[in-house]
């Protein structure tokens, strides 16, 4: 038996934990080196071709009731993946970077996905769907295009057709794939049915669809006054659909659907864009798998479908006032005791909220908007496993949306009065106020870092965009070991300035700067926060190849 | 073990070096050129990717979710309970006081293209009442303005209370009768705005039958008379013929949160067999919901009245008087409680939703039975108070309970439908 000496077990211990905690957070072992020399990456690898793969379905019921009732357990989530090392993401066949990354023009923001296929007539009606919450139905137009068909109802003759295009505006120049969703208005005789048209029943039963069937459906539509119908025309999404993606898992005959779902950042950033646009409906049942091929190569593309039930919509009516604000199904008794305890007589802030045009855009404003307590209808795995590093993703990028940007995108939803694309912009404007107040303190919200005249430079975002004044920060820096993981820090090296051991340091190189809010400016919300930032060295320059942020996790 | 002696001296030594070496190592301290990576992260991700490649699997729902969703499906309201043509379950659809009913229901309303619906049903009770049912409907037979259809019915009803007539009838008097009701009835309806205003015309023939009831077998004809409960003697047939009107801005029917629901009916019961039971009845109802708080709260208000012309000379068979007590008007006193020629019954409640699919409601009755309709006065009202909980769908309350307190005592309700 060999025994190590405690007096000797201590120190050698201590070495073993200063070693591992130098390494390079969020590294698995060291088998793999921090940073690569095509670091950072901007876009994901060409992906691999894929075979015949099947339609695989959510059963949309079990979804709801087995994420509800996961929801009363904690969840402990790790760091997200789908990530390059500057923390963004890269562009795939889940998320192209676009107003983030590059401002869009308003033309590029209002063309969206597509406004190319508008649908012409005449139209033929190819079947229906009368039953369930939203009546539809699918037409083929003059030019044989397809497009999916949903009046909007007969107490708000916009709402869902707006809600339907800006969410596919917004969420495109976001970065989502979506449909091309039209606004059309359809007249009587534009149309005819297809003698072979059916109607869909529940059950996947069906039958021939009749003028019937059409009445019905005009009965639950707006009708204007000249007795035409104004309805959002989605075109059919290219390739061949093989069912929703999930929020959680992969798909398992997927070769480029590398990581879990739930830790994928584009989708667990996702909860703040749905938070700005009040996108209830966030569920597997509203994606959209289409196998597609570009560049010879056949792979699954992503895609976000069927905004009806965002902005204040829900689909076919205004939105129920609590969407948003709580889950339809309560995951713990709190608020029901409440509830029942004070007989109804204490109202929440959204129970009081007042709504600017609840005919025309809904239940949507931004008084009672709390990003934070934003919720979907249900719980949505990816969105509850969400971090502040996720979330400020996802805020950057709202913010990057200035008042003209939201309006120009508003006005694609054609409101008959323009107060209203005024007031909706409004609120949209104060929600992503509100995201970039919330989630810019959540984490230091350093961003836009280079080496400008030998100094790192960067922008304050709180501050760039007026949430706090401007404050001062302090810098460490260190040397890092790409392979082992190692910080070593440099004890003479406290400005931003680039240290003088930098220009020792032989090319391809790493330093590392933390910076921390300094002690004069710092509040409550800064401790635990900060931001570390891995340079190469690069010839006589240094880029920018990482970027860590630490949130004192709680 | 002695082999070992050398290293047990030396180890401590030389782990604390090993660790100081590695901490120092020259690529800590970045003055040694640092190997890059032969790989690149395209690379590792495009292997990544080819891994996966190689061990892909089928994709497919879990065990679990597949079973069900063959089993129940995403609408199992549908596919269970109506929607679908073909053969489903029905729950409820007898009278009140049935108890917990279900049946069998064969639906086809895609007949002619939807033209023409067909359904035919059969039920039982827990109290042993029974119903038989066939409808045959014609939507849209004029367009999308007019409706038609046409409804045969059998409910043998095996108990059903009786307190006697009027409102001073007393709670110990109660017995019970059998009613066997046949019906023939057809309606057409016409409806120029939608849902929102109906006119329509209902004729029907309807046979009449009352025995003992299974509780209290023959003693509501030993304790009352002919006078006292018209008709309890001998029944009759009818010639039913009337109008009526309704005009509904309620914003969910079945589960109204705002609007207001006006409805107003003539019958006339013509007696086709015995002669001395022709009457004339009115009836009416008015509903209105206020809501506040986002609609998380609303006043529900209602009043309804029965008032009935028996012919000169004619009355008004007890078994088609109008009733109070029960899960829908006082429900604070038995069901059927109070019956007479006339009546007229206010509700007001107060419901909040507790979250989506829970309201709760406290609410009070007032009403009250009469023989004429110049009897009528605000006073000797039969008042109740209690409270409840619905639960709803989106768009209705599918279930409910409701506990009243009154003089009498209290009710407990459980219901499949909303009170109003």
């Amino acid at each position: 038996m060999v025994r190590i000496q405690p007096r000797f077990l201590i120190p050698a211990a201590t070495l073993l934990a200063l070693l591992l905690a130098g390494r390079a957070p969020g590294r698995a072992g060291g088998q793999a080196p921090a940073f690569y020399p095509d670091d950072p990456i901007a876009a994901e690898p060409a992906p691999v071709a894929v075979g015949d793969i099947p339609e695989v379905e959510v059963y949309n019921l079990y979804d709801y009731l087995w994420q509800t009732a996961r929801a009363a357990t904690a969840v402990e989530a790790a760091p997200a993946k789908g990530v390059n090392t500057l923390g963004e993401v890269p562009d795939s066949a889940w998320f192209t970077n676009r107003h983030g990354r590059r401002r869009m023009t308003k033309e590029e923001l209002r063309r969206g996905p597509g406004d190319g296929n508008a649908p012409l007539p005449p139209f033929l009606i190819v079947g229906a769907k009368t039953e369930g919450i939203t009546p539809g139905f699918r037409m083929r137009d003059a030019k044989g295009r397809l497009f999916f068909v949903k009046p909007d109802p007969p107490g708000n003759p916009e709402l869902i057709s707006a809600a339907d295009v800006l969410g596919s505006k917004f969420f495109h120049a976001i970065g989502y794939n979506t449909p091309e969703n039209y606004i059309v208005r359809m007249r009587r005789p534009d149309w005819r049915i297809d003698p072979k048209a059916r109607v869909s029943l529940p059950s996947n039963l069906s039958r021939r669809m009749s003028e019937k069937d059409m009445g019905e459906i005009l009965d639950k539509a707006a009708l204007l006054p000249d007795g035409s119908m104004r309805v959002i025309a989605s075109l059919g999404i290219p390739g061949e659909g093989v069912g929703p993606f999930r929020y959680e898992g992969t798909r398992t005959d997927d070769p480029n659907d590398l990581f879990p779902h739930e830790d994928r950042r584009d989708l667990r950033g996702l909860y703040v864009f749905c938070a700005w646009l009040n996108h209830t409906d966030a569920k597997a049942a509203n994606s959209y798998n289409a196998v597609v091929t570009e560049g010879g190569v056949r792979f699954v593309k992503h895609y976000l479908i069927d905004f009806g039930s965002a902005f204040g919509s829900d689909g076919d009516r205004a939105k129920d006032a609590r969407f948003g604000h709580a889950y339809q199904i309560p995951v713990s008794a709190g608020p029901v005791l409440r509830q029942l305890g004070t007989l109804g007589m204490a109202p929440y802030d959204w129970e009081k909220a007042r709504y600017p045009d609840p005919k025309t855009t809904g239940r949507i404003e931004s008084a009672a908007f709390d990003p934070e307590s934003w919720t979907p209808n249900y719980p949505n795995p990816a969105f509850r496993r969400r971090l502040p590093e996720d979330e400020y993703w996802a805020a950057k990028i709202v913010m990057a949306f200035t008042d003209e940007d939201i309006r120009a995108l508003v006005e694609t939803g054609r409101y008959s009065d323009p107060g209203v694309a005024d007031r909706l912009t409004r609120v949209l404007a104060e929600r992503r106020d509100k995201i970039g107040r919330a989630y810019f303190s959540k984490v230091l919200p350093l961003d836009n870092f280079a080496v400008r005249d030998g100094r790192l430079a960067f922008d304050d975002l709180a501050a760039l965009h007026g949430f706090r004044p401007p404050r001062e920060y302090q810098i460490s820096w260190a040397a890092f070991d790409n392979r082992g993981g190692a910080a070593t820090p440099f004890a003479d090296a406290a400005s931003f300035e680039l240290p003088g051991r930098f220009a020792a340091t032989p090319e391809g190189g790493y330093v590392a700067a933390t910076i921390r809010a300094a002690a004069a400016g710092a509040t409550d919300a800064d401790a635990g926060q900060s931001v570390t930032v891995y340079l190469r060295k690069k010839g006589a320059d240094a880029e920018v190849v990482g970027i860590e942020r630490s949130f004192g996790r709680k | 073990m002695r082999l070992l002696q050398p290293l047990r001296k030396t180890l401590p030594w030389s782990l604390a070096a090993l660790c100081l070496l590695a901490a120092a190592a020259p690529r800590a301290s970045g003055e040694e050129p640092p190997a890059e990576p032969a790989e690149t992260r395209m690379a590792s991700l495009e292997r990544a990717q080819r891994e996966r490649a190689a061990e892909l699997a089928p994709a497919g729902p879990d065990k679990v979710e597949g079973v069900l969703e063959r089993r129940i499906g995403d609408d199992p309201m549908n596919k269970y309970v109506g929607g679908v043509p073909g053969l489903h379950l029905r729950f409820g659809g007898l009278p009140s006081g049935a108890g917990f009913a279900l049946g069998l229901e064969y639906k086809r309303p895609d007949l002619r293209d939807g033209m023409m619906m067909f359904r035919a049903s059969a039920a039982a009770s827990t109290n042993l009442w029974h119903g038989l049912e066939a409808e045959l409907g014609f939507p849209r037979v004029g367009g999308r303005f007019l409706d038609a259809n046409l409804v045969a019915r059998r409910v043998d009803a095996t108990s059903i209370d009786y307190f006697g007539p009027g409102e001073d009838s007393d709670e110990g008097d109660r017995c019970d009768f059998r009613s066997e009701e046949n019906s023939f009835e057809g309606t057409l309806t016409f409806k120029p705005a939608r849902r929102h205003l109906k006119v329509g015309l209902t004729a029907g023939y309807l046979l009449f039958n009352t025995g003992p009831g299974d509780e209290h077998g023959d003693e509501m004809e030993r304790r009352f008379t002919p006078q006292q409960a018209p008709g309890v003697d001998h029944q009759t047939h009818y010639l039913k013929l009337g109008p009526f009107l309704d005009i509904d801005t309620r914003d969910k029917p079945d589960d109204p949160h705002k609007g207001t629901h006006l409805r107003l009916q003539f019958d006339r019961f013509d007696d086709r067999r015995r002669g001395g039971y022709s009457f004339g009845r009115i009836g009416g109802s008015l509903e209105h919901y206020a809501p506040f708080f986002n609609e998380k709260r609303v006043i529900a208000l209602r009043a309804a009245t029965e008032l009935s012309y028996a012919d000169e000379g004619d009355a008004v068979p007890f078994y088609l008087q109008p009733t109070l007590g029960g899960s829908s008007d006082l429900r604070g006193y038995a069901r059927h409680r109070f019956r007479d020629d006339n009546m007229f019954v206010a509700s007001a409640e107060y419901r909040w939703e507790v979250f989506t699919l829970l309201d709760a409601a406290l609410f009070a009755d007032a009403g009250k039975v009469f023989h004429r309709d110049r009897d009528f006065s605000f006073d000797k009202m039969e008042i109740d108070g209690g409270f409840g909980f619905r639960i709803k769908t989106r768009d209705a309350v599918v279930f409910r309970v409701d506990t009243a307190f009154s003089r009498e005592g209290y009710g407990l309700w459980f219901a499949f439908s909303h009170v109003f």
